[in-house]
């Protein structure tokens, strides 16, 4: 018996790095099906075109309405969601570095309306229709060890992924008593498409790699294993949690 | 001079009557609020070498047999002979691998020879569980040093014994993790009249993240579990005046020792490869309260 046998996921922000080795995971530990949400969806579609497991759904998380559209899809198609994994989130455009001196509106809004109010929608949505289907439901979602120590000029990133870890509290205190457990992971820099500007940049990557107590970068695989985690019965003692997931960097 | 708080919970340590009746209760509201459980993927210890203190019984008896079913060696410390030899042989009438040792976990000395006869008979060390611990009632106004010092002995420098002798011979096999057992009476310093406990719990906060740092470079990660109030021999004598932290809780019910367990296998394990320096809580949401304080205003 597998991990996830009978278990139907959702997963945000599922066409790349954590969110895409998510899917590959819960696949290979016996989930009924996976719903593969993404704003753009095309690659996604055609990496698990012979899964039938699986279903690609577009959706722009920053959009209330369609959020709400995305969720009845889901649960008209597998009949109910077990799991959320509330993944989808941007860090500043293009990798641009951002103080908070210089941060344009539009760069902070775009973060802020993503990270913080998509993230919102889709736990809100998605607990609603838990409640009210009485689904013992599990929602992880994906903060940031950006918010405990803080790396310069990363714009509105770190203070929304701070507000994921609170709003994860508060979730979990109001769903408890409807079973539902809600808790988060903060991944540090990881080996993703996301963190490759500050990867690339000579001297944010000696800093980083110097103050990481482990001297390197997670992998995606690593970050997957403490989400898993959360979502599985292993952690059924957990509430409102958020486990961060960088080697010591945040120390 | 008492007030209404250390009132609240002098009177905890109680098994008189209604005592067993008590503890089988809470044991199946427990049991009924939880999921199903599921198995877990086997394996996870295979070929490794662990060190579980406090493995008579309660949080980490359930650890030392998880680890076990999971494939490592297991060393089981303890001061309670009895306990010791029937979770040994509990585990290998499972097909698993225990050792019991007699020893206290303050005394440096054997801390030493432990770490000699698991190097002798298995050549190397790859876990160490430092969940031994003891509580005790008392404030400000009624500990002394002298009254303290038997808890800061086994929770305070127990776990630091164990991880200063434990580190150089993990180090020598290539790396591995050690799991330290801290409380919410660590971070969120809730009612209850229990300073020794509080302590040394902190104390036990700061050299994990500490020890992280020193021993990350070395490939040994360092985590503490949280757990809240956990169905166990520490916290049952007290269990039915602390009903109200149950009930502060969001999940409204103790934790059974494996579900404390599950989160030490995993900090244990590699699905945790690059956790380090973290305290996990696993408390039911307990601590989703900014001040414990609620529990005992009802």
């Amino acid at each position: 018996m597998a991990r996830f046998d009978n278990k139907v996921v959702l997963v945000t922000g599922a066409a790349n790095g954590i969110g895409r080795c998510m899917v590959e995971r819960f696949l290979s530990e016996g989930v009924e099906g996976v719903a593969a949400v993404d704003i753009e969806c095309r690659t996604l579609k055609d990496v698990f075109a012979d899964e039938r497991r699986v279903r690609t759904i577009p959706c722009d998380i920053t959009d209330y309405n369609a959020v709400h559209r995305m969720v009845d899809e889901v649960i008209e198609l597998f009949g109910r969601i077990d799991i959320l994994m509330n993944n989808a989130g941007i860090s500043m455009k293009d990798g641009e570095r951002y103080g908070m001196l210089t941060c344009p509106k539009e760069a902070w809004d775009s973060v802020v309306s993503t990270n913080l109010n998509g993230s919102f929608y889709v736990a809100q949505a998605v607990a609603q229709r838990m409640v009210k289907a009485n689904t013992k439901g599990v929602i992880v979602n994906t903060s940031s060890n950006t918010f405990r120590f803080i790396p310069k000029y990363l714009g509105a990133y770190p203070a929304t992924k701070a507000a994921i870890a609170v709003f994860t509290k508060q979730f979990a205190k109001e769903l408890a008593e409807y079973g539902i457990r809600v808790n988060a992971f903060g991944p540090g820099t990881t080996l993703t498409r996301m963190s490759e500007p500050t990867r690339s940049n000579p001297e944010m990557n000696e800093q980083f790699l110097r103050d990481i107590p482990m001297h390197r970068y997670g992998e995606v695989r690593e970050a997957v294993d403490v989400a898993l985690f959360l979502a599985s019965e292993q952690s059924s003692f957990m509430l409102g949690e958020t486990i961060f997931e960088d080697g010591g960097q945040s120390l | 001079m008492k007030s209404k708080r250390s009132e609240f919970f002098d009177e905890a340590v109680v098994s008189g009557p209604g005592q067993k009746e008590f503890e089988e209760r809470v044991y199946a509201e427990a049991q009924a609020k939880r999921w199903p459980r599921v198995a877990e993927g086997q394996g996870k210890f295979e070929g490794q070498v662990a060190v579980v203190t406090g493995a008579a019984g309660g949080q980490g008896e359930m650890e030392a047999k998880m680890i076990a079913q999971q494939g490592a060696k297991v060393y089981m410390v303890d001061i309670e002979e009895e306990g010791l030899k029937r979770v040994e042989s509990a585990i290998g009438a499972d097909g698993g691998e225990a050792v019991a040792v007699l020893m206290d976990v303050a005394d440096e000395g054997m801390w030493q020879k432990l770490v000699e006869k698991v190097l002798n008979e298995s050549g190397r060390l790859d876990v160490l569980v430092n969940n031994a611990g003891m509580c005790q009632n008392g404030t400000v106004l009624t500990e002394t040093r002298e009254s303290l010092n038997r808890i800061m002995d086994v929770d305070c420098w127990g776990v630091y014994n164990g991880m200063h002798y434990c580190a150089p011979a993990i180090i020598e096999s290539g790396g591995g993790a050690i799991v330290n057992t801290c409380s919410y009476q660590g971070t969120h310093f809730g009612p209850g009249s229990f300073i020794g406990y509080a302590m040394a719990k902190a104390a036990v906060m700061g050299m994990t993240r500490a020890a992280a740092t020193d021993l990350g470079t070395y490939g040994i990660r360092v985590n503490a579990v949280n757990p809240g109030l956990v169905l166990s021999g520490m916290t049952l004598p007290r269990g039915q005046n602390r009903k109200g932290l149950v009930e502060a809780s969001s999940m409204k019910r103790y934790a059974l020792p494996e579900e404390i367990a599950s989160v030490v296998v995993f900090l244990a394990s590699d699905d945790s490869s690059f956790i380090n320096g973290e305290f996990i809580a696993a408390d039911g949401g307990a601590t989703t309260y900014l001040h414990l304080a609620t529990a005992d205003e009802k």
